[in-house]
């Protein structure tokens, strides 16, 4: 199955394609994606000076959005399936793989961006809103859930996240406030 | 929450997988996305002409910009007029705060600005009153060592108010700019303690010393003052007097005799220290500038290096809006020692 094709398929029937293909076709899919969405948000941050040059530069943001998949990807399975849904983890996470080619809409955005239309964090925002909406329906779909529950599930890591980044912030000013008290 | 679980979706029967549609018409979909992996290339392209003049750009930027903006007195290949402004009250501070600049960190900063290559001239951007003796002589002390290092010219720059304490501090510089508003003058010393001695009677309560000499607890606040310890105290203040008189008359070059009769502790507007002498010009921040501009062979309107550290700033932000120091000011204030003062108490 070419890359184009599995595209195809799971703009067309997305739930044919997550029954039909195996690990081994939504893997490569999935890895393409990561690839090329990195890339993307890797060359709209360098269209901002955001980022260093060089290919290092570039396998850092790549560590840091796989990273942060399988992180998320993990976290979703475990509550799924302590919820009583069952589905694969490793297929959630090349499923997100695919949702990241969406991160491809950042380079016209960037675009915008540059010409003063649009701030560049706005652009970010629009695709993460996108990418969110493509998760929610792929999640829902793999585990059978609702799509209030699929909700529910991917935003408990970024919830998980803002309340440990609040907590340090909290902790962080607490301590500033007796270090200079 | 409510729980809605759907049916997996029973695989289509005749769903078209990649493979199977390749020999046949192209659906709409793969059409899409091919018109979309074009368009996708192109912006590529496009994209890395874009990063391309960005890159040559920055190439062509000094690299050193950034450091300066961060640093405020980073190094920096152009020339500059280095700013340091002295705000309020001059003390020695034994605060933990690093944002409390005592006159340590300010003669700190003069000795820096003075040792970076690119400052030609440095501006001491006064508005102050004053304040202790040990703490304005620090501050002269570095300015002097600073021009006898470096033989960089220094001008004082005098906003609102820049007396006694303050005036003795640009005394030692070359140059004096003031609006002809400013408060400037009190030239001279002062000791103030206050006596709680009369309350106490009133309120029955005695304060019990024991120490090894008469004057070991002069100054005081539980008993009135007595004349021997007058005297000593007067004996204090004329001689840190005769220290500033003879700093304003090295630094303004005028005999002592003269300063003298100017400095019984009166305060002048800028245009009647100008009268006499003891400013060099009337004028606003940008005149101050261009004469440290020309002072330092940059011209008018030099290049300026504002003597600005962030994290001093965020934590003087941080200070001033979380209020910490309320309380601490009420304490300074109650606790506050009698001390020998360069200071106009007018403000």
């Amino acid at each position: 199955m070419n890359l184009l094709s599995a595209i195809a398929d799971l703009v067309d029937d997305p739930q044919g394609f997550i029954d039909r293909a195996g690990t081994r076709e939504t893997g490569w899919a999935g890895v393409s994606g990561y690839l090329f969405g990195t890339f993307s948000i890797f060359i709209f941050l360098r269209m901002f000076s955001a980022v260093l040059p060089g290919v290092y530069s570039f396998l850092n943001v790549l560590l840091v959005v796989t990273a942060v998949n399988f992180l998320f990807a993990a976290v979703i399975h475990l509550f799924l399936e302590m919820t009583g849904s069952n589905g694969k983890a490793l297929k959630l996470f090349f499923l997100f793989g695919l949702t990241e080619f969406l991160w491809v809409l950042l380079i016209p955005l960037g675009f915008i961006a540059r010409l003063g239309l649009i701030h560049p964090v706005i652009d970010l925002f629009i695709c993460f809103f996108v990418i969110i909406i493509a998760r929610i329906s792929l999640t829902r779909r793999l585990y059978s859930i609702s799509r209030n529950k699929a909700l529910l599930a991917l935003g408990l890591p970024y919830a998980a996240a803002a309340a440990g980044f609040l907590i340090v912030f909290v902790y962080a000013i607490v301590y500033l406030v007796w270090l200079v008290a | 929450m409510e729980e809605q679980n759907i049916p997996a979706a029973p695989a289509p029967v005749q769903a078209p997988s990649g493979n199977e549609n390749s020999g046949t018409q192209p659906r709409p979909v793969r059409l899409w996305l091919k018109v979309i992996a074009a368009l996708y290339a192109v912006s590529l392209i496009a994209s890395f002409a874009v990063i391309s003049k960005l890159d040559d750009a920055r190439k062509s930027r000094p690299k050193d910009m950034d450091l300066s903006k961060l640093t405020g007195l980073g190094a920096s290949g152009k020339n500059a007029v280095a700013v340091i402004p002295i705000s309020g009250a001059i003390y020695q501070t034994d605060s933990s705060r690093v944002w409390e600049r005592g006159s340590q960190q300010i003669a700190k900063r003069i000795a820096s600005a003075a040792a970076k290559k690119e400052v030609k001239a440095i501006l001491l951007d006064i508005n102050s009153p004053g304040g202790s003796v040990g703490a304005v002589q620090e501050i002269y002390s570095a300015i002097m060592r600073a021009k006898a290092e470096t033989k960089k010219p220094f001008v004082a720059r005098f906003g609102d108010v820049s007396a006694s304490g303050g005036y003795y501090v640009a005394a030692a510089c070359d140059s004096i700019v003031a609006e002809p508003g400013t408060i400037t003058g009190s030239i001279g010393v002062i000791f103030s303690v206050s006596s709680f001695a009369s309350l106490m009677n009133k309120v029955g309560m005695r304060s019990e010393v024991v120490k090894s000499g008469k004057f070991k607890d002069i100054g005081s606040p539980m008993r009135d003052m007595t004349s021997e310890e007058r005297k000593l105290l007067q004996g204090l203040i004329d001689d840190s007097y005769e220290q500033f008189v003879a700093a304003v008359s090295e630094g303004r070059k005028m005999s002592v005799e003269n300063v003298k009769t100017l400095a019984d502790g009166r305060i002048y507007t800028g245009r009647q220290a100008l009268n006499v002498k003891l400013v060099d010009k009337l004028g606003d921040l940008q005149d101050a500038l261009d004469i440290a501009g020309e002072l330092g062979k940059l011209g008018k309107n030099p290049r300026v290096i504002r003597d600005v550290d962030p994290i001093d700033q965020f934590f003087s932000i941080l200070d001033s809006k979380l209020n910490f120091l309320g309380g601490v000011s009420i304490e300074k204030t109650l606790n506050a020692s009698p001390k020998l003062e360069y200071r106009w108490y007018g403000i």
